[in-house]
């Protein structure tokens, strides 16, 4: 399939105090169909970069780019409930809700396919959240950021309170949105084995997103 | 959205109830205020009919005389239903003691001498509707009268009068300004058709003038008052030099009835006065209750507002993760507001019916167990406090929304990852 540039920063930049820049001059494409893998260490401004792509927060320099349209155009509202959806390190789903009430907020439509797609049985669908394991709420996540049908998929540490295993179906899970429908998953993480299974590496160094050599990590 | 506040609703039902049980609290208080303040309100209406309306016409200006003429004028063209007219002269009773005053013992014509009062009825003279003076026996005077006369109790005690007997008062030359000389000596009889109290405590002292002294006060028929008032006046002309008392339907009448007067007729220097101390004193203290009751009212409102607003604020905040995910998902802050107003209108409406049904049986049982009292459940009040409680609830949950408002959605990842 022909890859179409879904998301691009153009001179992104970011402050608390203007002489010290979180993000300073930021460039950066990402494209359908890939998995990309951001890393860098505690502080380098990991999450404010994807809060600024998850329009959750705005630039103060530069823009950012959603097919071609800027975001500040779309509209921030509009771009998080049509463009992206957020899968997080600590699931935030709604506690008294049910899986299923969770996928309904996203989805009007066969909420229980997207939940049977990640592994989520008709029983747990109809149980509260907090009855399932850590595992299995990260998977509920995934069929709402699913469900919303946005073409980008945000993670932010999506397996940092994960066991070996239920990690690695985590990253099966986000993989198979890449390869079957074609979505820009772009993953936030510490986690080396993640970086390694990405289609394309960046990292934040001093302000900068550069891409990475995992193969000298 | 409502779908998603009926979720909440029925999941977080503890965290609810305090929410329910004060605003069904403030709106069983407001029931009782308003209920208390349609009591007054029907009572001052019970007042209104019940009491007649009356004003004061005088004038000290003898070119513009209170007579007969003056007093049919108003009453044809008005919504007066009767009237009194009052003289006041001055007459001699060579046979009763009267209460000593300053000329006591001194052998002149003020020793004997005391004020007569005359009225068309004598229970309209202000003294009597006012209740500083009660008839305790006999009869007032009445249009119809003639040679009739009610004194105080004092006076026939002192006398040894009651009702039936009779006395006589003389012209003498002292009488009043005006005089007469044919009138000096002329006598007249009254029968005693009524004996009254004073309740008023006079400060009487040596130099106060027996005519000046109230229990001395004799009152009689306007007939004689009148022929007295002619001889005493000069020219035979019949003024009332104390004025007349009209009387309307209802209070509510004197300011029309007055102002049609004064737009018909010419007053020249006669004065009106709306002083109607017996409603006024009435209605003086139902004046006040309604004062507290709206004040009552008011602080309930305002304390309603206040104590929900803190208690949707504690709510709020314990929902801050939520909010950040409803952003994150890319609900629009308005959306967010409305599902918080929904669920806070259902849970007044359900608070609404819980206090409708209480009051109801309360109301009830209260009559059962007080024979005699008879409260009443009013549909229209429920709704008054309703629409009040709603305007209560809507005020503190939009307040309380100020933290959705300034709430940031990056928070999801700072606060919340």
């Amino acid at each position: 399939m022909r890859e179409e540039k879904v998301l691009e920063l153009q001179d992104v930049s970011y402050w608390y105090n203007k002489s010290a820049k979180i993000l300073d001059k930021v460039q950066a494409s990402f494209v359908s169909g890939k998995l990309y893998a951001i890393v860098g260490r505690s502080g380098s401004g990991k999450t404010t970069l994807l809060s600024l792509m998850g329009g959750l927060d705005r630039t103060m320099e530069g823009q950012i780019l959603f097919k071609g349209k800027s975001i500040d155009d779309i509209g921030y509202e509009k771009y998080r409930r049509e463009c992206v959806s957020f899968v997080f390190q600590n699931y935030n789903l709604i506690d008294y809700m049910t899986s299923l009430e969770n996928v309904m907020l996203t989805s009007k439509s066969s909420p229980l396919e997207f939940l049977k797609d990640v592994g989520i049985t008709e029983e747990e669908a109809k149980r509260n959240v907090l009855k399932l394991s850590g595992g299995q709420q990260q998977r509920v996540a995934i069929a709402r950021a699913v469900a919303s049908e946005t073409p980008i998929i945000l993670a932010d540490e999506p397996t940092g309170n994960l066991d070996e295993k239920t990690s690695d179906e985590i990253v099966d899970l986000l993989r198979k949105q890449v390869r079957d429908k074609s979505k820009t998953v772009i993953i936030v993480t510490h986690s080396k084995e993640i970086a390694l299974a990405a289609d394309f590496v960046y990292k934040i160094e001093n302000g900068s997103l550069v891409r990475a050599d995992m193969t000298r990590t | 959205m409502l779908r998603r506040a009926f979720i909440y609703l029925r999941r977080l039902k503890k965290r609810n109830i305090s929410l329910l049980l004060v605003m069904t609290l403030v709106l069983l208080l407001l029931m009782g205020g308003i209920a208390v303040y349609s009591g007054i309100q029907n009572s001052m209406e019970m007042l209104y009919q019940g009491l007649e309306g009356h004003f004061r016409v005088s004038s000290a200006d003898p070119s513009c005389p209170i007579d007969d003429h003056f007093i049919r004028e108003i009453t044809d063209e008005n919504s007066i239903v009767r009237y009194n007219a009052t003289n006041e002269m001055y007459l001699s009773l060579p046979d009763m003691l009267l209460i000593p005053g300053r000329f006591y013992g001194s052998g002149s014509a003020e020793e004997h001498m005391t004020r007569f009062i005359s009225n068309t009825r004598s229970s309209d003279y202000a003294y009597f509707i006012s209740k500083r003076y009660e008839l305790i026996s006999g009869s007032h005077i009445v249009d119809s009268d003639s040679g009739t006369a009610i004194i105080s109790d004092n006076l026939a005690n002192m006398n040894g009068y009651k009702v039936g007997d009779t006395f006589t008062a003389e012209i003498v030359e002292s009488s009043l300004n005006l005089f007469e000389d044919t009138a000096k000596g002329k006598s007249y009889t009254f029968r005693i058709s009524g004996i009254y109290i004073n309740n008023y405590e006079q400060n009487v002292s040596a130099d106060t003038a027996e005519c000046n002294i109230e229990d001395n006060y004799i009152f009689i028929d306007n007939y004689t008052g009148k022929e007295i008032a002619s001889y005493l006046q000069g020219n035979r002309k019949s003024v009332y030099s104390e004025g007349v008392q009209f009387f309307t339907a209802s209070p509510r009448d004197i300011d029309k009835t007055i102002d049609k007067i004064k737009e018909t007729m010419d007053l020249g220097a006669r004065e009106i006065d709306t002083t109607n101390l017996v409603y006024e004193r009435s209605e003086a203290p139902l004046q006040s209750m309604t004062l507290l009751t709206r004040i009552y009212l008011g602080i309930i409102t305002f304390a309603g507002i206040l104590i929900l607003f803190g208690i949707m604020q504690i709510h709020l905040k314990a929902r801050k993760k939520e909010t950040a995910i409803f952003l994150s998902l890319g609900y629009k802050k308005s959306s967010i507001i409305m599902q918080h107003m929904a669920e806070n209108l259902i849970l007044y409406l359900l608070a609404w019916i819980i206090a409708v049904i209480f009051a109801y049986f309360a109301v009830t049982i209260f009559n059962s167990l007080f024979a005699g009292m008879s409260l009443h459940f009013a549909v229209g009040e429920a709704c008054i406090s309703g629409a009040i409680g709603l305007l209560v609830v809507i005020l503190a949950t939009l307040f309380s929304q100020l933290l959705v408002v300034r709430f940031s959605p990056r928070r999801i990842l700072s606060t919340f990852s």
